[in-house]
C-alpha cells in the first residue's frame, strides 16, 4: 500500500483536526462535534462487525467446511443454526419473517442461561467470598495499631454501607428505626467517601487523556515544523 | 405498546407478531398507507392526511379470543364500533332475564311459541289472519328515516293494499289489540283490526271505542310480526275481533283482577268522539270515506305521509270488520278517540276527526269545511277521555274559524262544551279497564270530584281520573278487581291544570265531570267529561296553550303539554277559528278533583305482577318497593288551575300496578316513602329511585374502608394546612434557582482557558522540571518483581480490555508492562473480550519485531470462562490492562472459578478512573501487583530505571493541571459561599 510515513502522517493530520474538533466543545454543541461522535461510534460499530465476521463466521465456517465427520460438521452446524435463528428476532414487525421471530427464542435461552450460569458461579467464588475473606483480613494485628484500626474501620464500613441499603434497618410506616439511624449515617458517609474517591479518579482520567492529547498534538505541529 | 393476548408480554405498536410466543397481535393501531401515520382503531380516515383507512366493503374484525394461558385480561385491544345494524348483541352477551326475550335465544320465532306462558300460547292457538280485503291502502310509505323507530317498526311489512291503509298494519300489537273490543261509538262503525291477544282476551270489545274499528283495516299477517320478539309477536297473532272473544280467553292475570267478566260482543264499529270529529270535518283532504289519521303538520313531521303513517298506527289499531259494538261498553273512550277508517260497509261516511287522532288531527289543516255528521262523541272517545270532552252524538258539530288552528290534540284539552253531549250511559263502562280506574267515573265523579282537593283542579281532566278510583266495566266482566289509581299527577300533566287556570276559558267552559253535559257550545266529548269534573274548566289550558297561528302551535301543543307556564307570544286565541270540538273541550268550571287523600289506601288493590311481568327484573335486584300511602297529596304542578279532572284509571290497569310493590312497601327499607319530586313523575310514590336502588342488590353490603396509615393522615393534614393558608403568608417553595446561559458560558470558558493555559505552557516551556515524582509503591514493586521471575518461554497471557477512548492513558501502562515481559522473553499471548481490544493489542507491538494476533473472546465472561479452562491451563501469569471495572471482575471470578485451588497469578493493570472501584479487587492474594493511571505507569518505569521523558513530561503537565483543576474548586467553593444562600442551587 502507500508510504507509511504519508500514511501515518495522514493520520497524525487527522488525528489532530478531529482532537481540535472534539475540543471545539468549549464553544457549545455543533454539527462538527456530532459529526465526530458519529464517527467515532460508527468506526467502532464497524470495527466491531469486520472483528465479528472475520474471527467468528469466517473461522468457523472455514473448520466446519474443513471437518471431515458428520458428527463434527453437525457440531460445527448447530451455532450457525442458532445464529441464523437468532437473526429472526429482528423482524418482528414484517409480515412473514414476524411469525419466525419466536424462534429467536431458542438460542436467546442459550445465552442467556449459559451466562447467567457463569456469571452466578463467578461472583460467588470470585467476588463474595473472596472480598468476604479479604475483609475479614484487613482486621490483623500486624501493623499494630494503625493496621488494626485500618481493619477495623473498613469492616464497619463494609457492614455500614450494606446497610443503607437495606430494608431492615426501617420499619412498617416507613421510618428509620432509632438504633439503625446512626449506622445508615455512618454507611452513607463511607458511601460518600467512595464516590467521592471514584470521582477524583474520573477527573484524573480525564486530566490524563486532555494532557496526552494536547501532547500528540505538539508532537505533530513539531513533526510538521521540525521535519 | 401491545400485550399479547397469548402470553401477556409487551410488543411494539407496529408489531404484527409477538416476539415471544409468536401469536398474532391484535393491531391497536392502523397505519395510514399515504403518509404512514398510525391512527387508532375507530378512525375511518387519517387524522393527519384524511386517507381513507378502511375499505368500503371491509367487515369488522371479530374480538380476540382470550387464550387460557393469558395472565391478564384483554389487553391492547381496541374494540371496533359497530354500526347500529350490526350492534345487536349476541344472545350470550344479554343478561339472564333477556335472553328468553330475543328471539335468537329462544331459537328463532319458530320456537317463540315453545317459550311463551301458557296464556300467551292459548291466544296464539286462537289466532286467525286477518282478511286481505281490509287491508289499508298505503299511499306514500314513509322513508325510514322520516319515521321515528317505532313507527318505522310498525310500517315494516306492513302488506299494501289498494284500498286500505297500510299503515294500519304497523300498529303496534298493544293498539291493534286494544281495537279489537273498541265499541262503536260512531255512527259508522269501522272495522276493527285484529287486536292483540291480551286485549281480546282482557277487556271486552264494547270496552273499546268504535272509532277504533277500522272497516279499512289491513288484515293483520302474522308474518309482518316476524321481526318483533315473542312476547309482541304472539300479540301480533292474536285473534281479530271477528271472533267472540270469552272471558274465558283472558289471560289469568286479567281474570284475577277482573271484577266481572266482561261480554264479549261481535266487535262494535269504533267511533270517533264528537272532538275528534269536529277536528276532522275541518280537514279537507280527509273525506268520509278515507279518513285517515294524518300527523299533526304544526310538528316538525313529514307531511301527509307522515300524518298517514300515524294515522295508520293508530287506525291499525281498530279491527277490520265494523262490527256493531255497544257503545261506551266495547272500546274504551281513549281508544275511539284514535281515528280509524271508515269501513267499506259503513252506509255515513265517517267524520274525518274518526280518522284522526287527537294528537294528530288538531294540527292538521283546519280549514273551515262541511262537517259531516258528527258521531256521538261520547260514544267513540274513550273514557278516559269523555271527561274532558263534551260529547254531542247527535248535533253535527260546526266547523268554526278558531278551531282551524287549533290542533285537535290540544284541542281536546281546551273544555269544550259539546253542541249536544248527551250523557253517555257508562262512560266507565265505555272505558277500558285499564283507564276505568283513572277516569271518574259517571255515577261517582260529581260526588269524588267535588271532594278533589284543590290540586287536581290544576290537572288536566284525565289525568284526575288518575286519582279515582274507577271501576271499568271491562274488569267487572273479567273479574278483575278494582285497584287503586294513581293518585299523584305526574309534573307534565299538573302543569296543564295551571295553564289552565291562568287563562279564561275562550269558549263557553265545560265542566270536566265525566258525563255531566256541558254547555252546548262546548262539546266535551263524554270521556273526557268523565274525567273532568264538570265545575272545572280546562280554558285556560286551551287559552293558554293553544295558539291559533300555525307557527306558534307548536310550542302551545309542547307547553300545554309540558306544563310550560310560559306561553308562546303570538295572536291572541280567536275563538271563531277554534274547532267546536275543541270549544267543547274548553271547561267553564273546574270541578274539584277528588281528593287524594281520602282516597283509603285499603281501597287501592294492587295489580298481580305477572309471572312474566316478574320475570323481566333484572337478577340481583331486589322486589320492587311498595308503593307509599296512597293519601300522599299530589305535589302542585305550577300553571295549573286544576281545570282539569284527574283521569281515572280502570280497575284493570291498576290491577297492573305491582301488588308486591305496595304491600311491602313499608318493609323495604330502600325506599320507604319516597316520593319522586322532579320529572314526569313528580309526585308519584314509590317511583324507583336512580342508580341505587335500581342496581344495587338486595344483600348489598358496602366494604369496609380500608385503614389509613396516621402517617398518611398526617401528610394530608398537612397538606391541607398549607393549602389553607392565605396568601398573604410566606410558604417556603422549593425553587430552582434560574440558570444564566452567560454565566455558564463563562465559567466554561474560564475553565477551559485556565486549564488551556496550565497544558500548552506545561508542554511548551516547562521541560524537564521534575515537578513530580513517582512514588513506588509495593504493588508495583511486587509486579516488576514477578514478571522479573519470568523465565524465557513462559506462557504469559496479556488481556487488553480497553477501547480506543482509554488509549490515550492505559497505553503507557500497557507498553511499560509489554515491554518488561518482552525482555524476559516470555511467550505473549494477547487476548481480549473487546473487538476493537485486538487491534490495539497489536498495536503495543508494532516497534517490536515480534509478530503477536491477537485473539477475540467472545461472550464476555463466558469466552473467558472457556478460555481459562481449556487454552489457558499452565499460563504463568495473566496480565489484566482495563479501563472497565467489569471486564476485570470477569477475569477474576472466572480465574477463581476455573482455579478454585491454584488461582492462576494476576497482574494488573488500571485506569485512574477505575483504580478506587477495583482496589478491593486488586487487594486480593490472586493479584500479585497493579499500576493504577500514568503516575505508576511512570513509576514502573523509574522502578526499572527504563523513564521516558515524554512521560515524565506528561505527568508534570497532569500535575499542573490538577494544581489548576484544585484552584478551581477552591475558588468557585468560596465563590458561592460568598454569595450566600441566593446564589446556592
Amino acid at each position: 500500500m502507500g508510504n507509511p510515513e504519508i500514511l501515518e502522517l495522514i493520520g497524525l493530520i487527522v488525528g489532530a483536526v478531529l482532537t481540535l474538533i472534539i475540543f471545539s466543545y468549549l464553544l457549545g454543541d455543533h454539527i462538527l462535534y456530532r459529526w465526530v461522535l458519529a464517527l467515532l461510534v460508527g468506526c467502532g460499530a464497524g470495527y466491531v462487525m469486520g472483528m465479528a465476521l472475520r474471527f467468528l463466521w469466517w473461522d468457523w465456517l472455514e473448520q466446519a467446511r474443513a471437518a471431515e465427520s458428520p458428527l463434527l460438521k453437525i457440531y460445527y452446524f448447530i451455532p450457525l443454526l442458532l445464529g441464523i435463528l437468532l437473526l429472526f428476532k429482528g423482524f418482528s414487525s414484517l409480515k412473514i419473517l414476524g411469525r419466525l421471530s419466536a424462534l429467536g427464542n431458542i438460542p436467546m435461552a442459550y445465552l442467556i442461561g449459559t451466562g447467567a450460569a457463569v456469571t452466578i458461579a463467578g461472583a460467588l467464588l470470585g467476588t463474595l467470598f473472596p472480598q468476604i475473606a479479604a475483609t475479614g483480613k484487613a482486621m490483623t494485628l500486624r501493623d499494630f495499631p494503625w493496621g488494626l484500626l485500618r481493619g477495623i474501620a473498613m469492616l464497619i464500613g463494609t457492614i455500614s454501607a450494606l446497610l443503607v441499603f437495606s430494608a431492615r434497618t426501617k420499619d412498617r410506616d416507613g421510618d428509620v428505626k432509632p438504633v439503625m439511624l446512626w449506622v445508615r449515617r455512618f454507611g452513607e458517609f463511607f458511601i460518600i467517601v467512595a464516590l467521592a474517591a471514584a470521582f477524583a479518579g474520573a477527573i484524573t482520567s480525564g486530566l490524563t487523556l486532555w494532557v496526552e492529547r494536547w501532547a500528540e498534538l505538539f508532537k505533530t505541529v513539531f513533526y510538521f515544523i521540525r521535519g | 405498546m401491545i400485550r399479547c393476548p397469548k402470553c401477556g408480554k409487551m410488543n411494539q405498536d407496529s408489531s404484527r407478531f409477538c416476539n415471544e410466543c409468536g401469536a398474532t397481535l391484535p393491531q391497536t393501531r392502523i397505519r395510514c398507507p399515504k403518509c404512514g401515520t398510525m391512527n387508532p382503531i375507530g378512525n375511518v380516515l387519517c387524522m393527519v392526511c384524511n386517507t381513507r383507512l378502511l375499505p368500503l366493503d371491509m367487515k369488522l374484525p371479530e374480538k380476540p379470543r382470550p387464550s387460557e394461558g393469558m395472565s391478564g385480561g384483554v389487553k391492547g385491544i381496541s374494540l371496533p364500533s359497530l354500526s347500529a345494524k350490526e350492534g345487536t348483541p349476541e344472545p350470550t352477551t344479554l343478561p339472564d332475564w333477556m335472553l328468553g326475550l330475543t328471539p335468537e335465544s329462544a331459537g328463532g320465532p319458530e320456537s317463540a311459541a315453545a317459550d311463551l306462558p301458557d296464556w300467551l300460547t292459548d291466544m296464539l292457538e286462537e289466532t286467525t289472519e286477518i282478511s286481505g280485503e281490509e287491508a289499508r291502502d298505503v299511499e306514500e310509505p314513509l322513508a325510514p328515516q322520516e319515521l321515528p323507530d317505532w313507527f318505522s317498526a310498525l310500517t315494516e311489512e306492513a302488506p299494501v293494499s289498494p284500498e286500505t291503509p297500510a299503515v294500519e298494519e304497523s300498529l303496534p300489537d298493544w293498539l291493534a289489540d286494544m281495537t279489537e273490543n273498541v265499541p262503536d261509538r260512531s255512527q259508522t262503525p269501522p272495522v276493527m283490526t285484529e287486536p292483540p291477544a291480551w286485549t281480546a282476551a282482557a277487556p271486552p270489545a264494547e270496552t273499546f271505542p268504535s272509532s277504533w274499528n277500522q272497516a279499512e283495516a289491513p288484515a293483520f299477517v302474522p308474518e309482518a310480526n316476524a321481526d318483533l320478539p315473542d312476547w309482541l309477536r304472539s300479540i301480533a297473532d292474536a285473534p281479530t275481533l271477528e271472533e267472540p272473544q270469552s272471558p274465558a280467553g283472558l289471560p289469568a292475570w286479567l281474570l284475577a283482577n277482573a271484577d266481572a267478566p266482561v261480554p264479549v260482543e261481535e266487535p262494535a264499529a269504533p267511533e270517533l268522539p264528537a272532538w275528534l270529529l269536529q277536528g276532522a270535518e275541518e280537514i279537507p283532504h280527509l273525506a268520509p270515506e278515507s279518513v285517515k289519521p294524518t300527523a299533526p303538520s304544526s310538528l316538525s313531521f313529514a307531511q301527509e305521509p307522515v300524518r298517514e303513517a300515524e294515522q295508520d298506527w293508530l287506525s291499525g289499531i281498530l279491527p277490520e270488520e265494523s262490527a256493531p259494538v255497544s257503545p261506551a261498553e266495547a272500546e274504551p273512550d281513549w281508544l275511539s278517540g284514535i281515528p280509524f277508517e271508515e269501513p267499506e260497509a259503513a252506509p255515513e261516511p265517517a267524520p274525518p276527526t274518526e280518522a284522526v287522532p287527537d294528537w294528530l288531527s288538531g294540527i292538521l289543516i283546519e280549514e273551515p269545511e262541511a262537517a259531516p255528521e258528527p258521531t256521538p262523541p261520547t260514544e267513540a272517545v274513550p273514557d278516559w277521555l269523555s271527561g274532558i270532552l263534551i260529547e254531542e252524538p247527535e248535533a253535527a258539530p260546526e266547523p268554526t274559524p278558531p278551531t282551524e288552528a287549533v290542533p285537535d290534540w290540544l284541542s281536546g284539552i281546551l273544555i269544550e262544551e259539546p253542541e249536544a253531549a248527551p250523557e253517555p250511559t257508562s262512560p266507565m263502562e265505555a272505558m277500558p279497564d285499564w283507564l276505568s280506574g283513572v277516569v271518574v267515573d259517571e255515577t261517582k265523579s260529581a260526588a269524588v270530584i267535588s271532594e278533589a282537593p284543590p290540586v287536581a283542579e290544576e290537572m288536566p281532566d284525565w289525568l284526575q281520573g288518575l286519582t279515582e278510583q274507577a271501576v271499568s266495566p271491562l274488569t267487572e266482566a273479567a273479574g278483575i278487581p278494582s285497584s287503586p289509581v294513581i293518585t299523584e299527577a305526574p309534573d307534565w300533566l299538573a302543569g296543564l291544570e295551571e295553564q289552565e287556570k291562568e287563562r279564561p276559558a275562550p269558549g263557553a267552559p265545560v265542566p270536566l265531570s265525566a258525563g255531566e253535559p256541558s254547555e252546548p257550545e262546548s262539546a266535551m266529548p263524554g270521556w273526557l267529561k268523565d274525567i273532568v269534573p264538570p265545575a272545572e274548566s280546562v280554558s285556560g289550558i286551551g287559552a293558554k296553550a293553544i295558539v291559533v297561528e300555525e307557527e306558534s302551535e307548536v310550542e302551545a301543543v309542547e307547553a300545554a303539554l309540558f306544563g310550560e307556564a310560559e306561553v308562546p307570544e303570538g295572536p291572541p286565541i280567536i275563538e271563531e277559528a277554534m274547532p267546536d270540538w275543541l270549544k267543547d273541550l274548553t271547561p267553564t268550571e273546574m270541578p274539584q278533583s277528588p281528593v287524594v287523600e281520602e282516597i283509603a289506601p285499603e281501597t287501592l288493590a294492587r295489580a298481580e305482577v305477572p309471572a312474566w311481568l316478574q320475570g323481566l327484573r333484572p337478577p340481583g335486584t331486589g322486589p320492587l318497593p311498595s308503593l307509599p300511602e296512597v293519601g300522599a297529596a299530589a305535589p302542585e304542578v305550577p300553571g295549573a288551575e286544576g281545570q282539569l279532572a284527574r283521569a281515572e284509571i280502570p280497575e284493570w290497569v291498576q290491577a297492573l300496578r305491582p301488588a308486591a310493590a305496595a304491600e311491602h312497601a313499608a318493609e323495604s327499607p330502600l325506599f320507604p316513602d319516597l316520593v319522586e319530586t322532579e320529572g314526569p313523575l313528580a309526585g308519584i310514590v314509590g317511583v324507583l329511585p336512580a342508580a341505587p336502588g335500581v342496581d344495587m342488590p338486595v344483600d348489598f353490603e358496602p366494604v369496609p374502608l380500608p385503614e389509613i396509615p396516621e402517617f398518611v393522615v398526617a401528610h394530608a393534614q398537612r397538606w391541607q394546612q398549607l393549602l389553607e393558608q392565605p396568601r398573604g403568608i410566606k410558604r417556603p417553595v422549593a425553587q430552582q434557582r434560574a440558570r444564566s446561559g452567560e454565566g455558564e458560558m463563562a465559567t466554561r470558558w474560564i475553565v477551559a482557558l485556565v486549564l488551556l493555559a496550565v497544558t500548552i505552557l506545561g508542554l511548551l516551556f516547562l521541560g524537564d522540571m521534575h515537578l513530580s515524582q513517582a512514588l513506588s509503591k509495593p504493588p508495583i514493586e511486587h509486579l516488576s518483581t514477578a514478571i522479573q521471575a519470568l523465565e524465557p518461554g513462559e506462557p504469559v497471557v496479556v488481556a487488553v480490555e480497553y477501547g480506543p477512548a482509554e488509549a490515550g492513558e492505559m497505553t503507557p501502562i500497557a507498553e511499560a508492562l509489554v515491554e518488561h515481559l518482552q525482555s524476559r522473553g516470555v511467550h505473549i499471548t494477547l487476548v481480549s473480550t473487546l473487538p476493537e481490544g485486538t487491534g490495539l493489542a497489536q498495536g503495543l507491538f508494532v516497534t517490536s519485531d515480534v509478530s503477536v494476533q491477537a485473539l477475540y473472546l467472545p461472550g464476555s465472561s463466558s469466552g473467558i470462562a472457556v478460555f481459562l479452562n481449556d487454552d489457558l491451563k499452565d499460563a504463568r501469569l495473566l496480565v489484566v490492562l482495563t479501563s472497565r471495572t467489569e471486564r476485570l471482575r470477569w477475569w477474576m471470578e472466572q480465574n477463581n472459578a476455573s482455579h478454585p485451588n491454584a488461582p492462576i497469578p494476576m497482574g494488573v493493570g488500571v485506569s485512574a478512573a477505575v483504580g478506587p472501584q477495583a482496589l478491593p479487587y486488586l487487594e486480593t492474594p490472586v493479584v500479585t501487583g497493579w499500576l493504577v493511571g500514568l503516575p505508576d505507569a511512570v513509576a514502573y518505569r523509574e522502578f526499572r530505571n527504563a523513564r521516558d521523558i515524554s512521560l515524565n513530561r506528561q505527568l508534570d503537565v497532569l500535575l499542573l493541571t490538577h494544581w489548576a483543576a484544585l484552584g478551581l474548586l477552591f475558588f468557585g467553593l468560596f465563590y458561592y459561599l460568598a454569595r450566600g444562600k441566593k446564589g446556592a442551587v
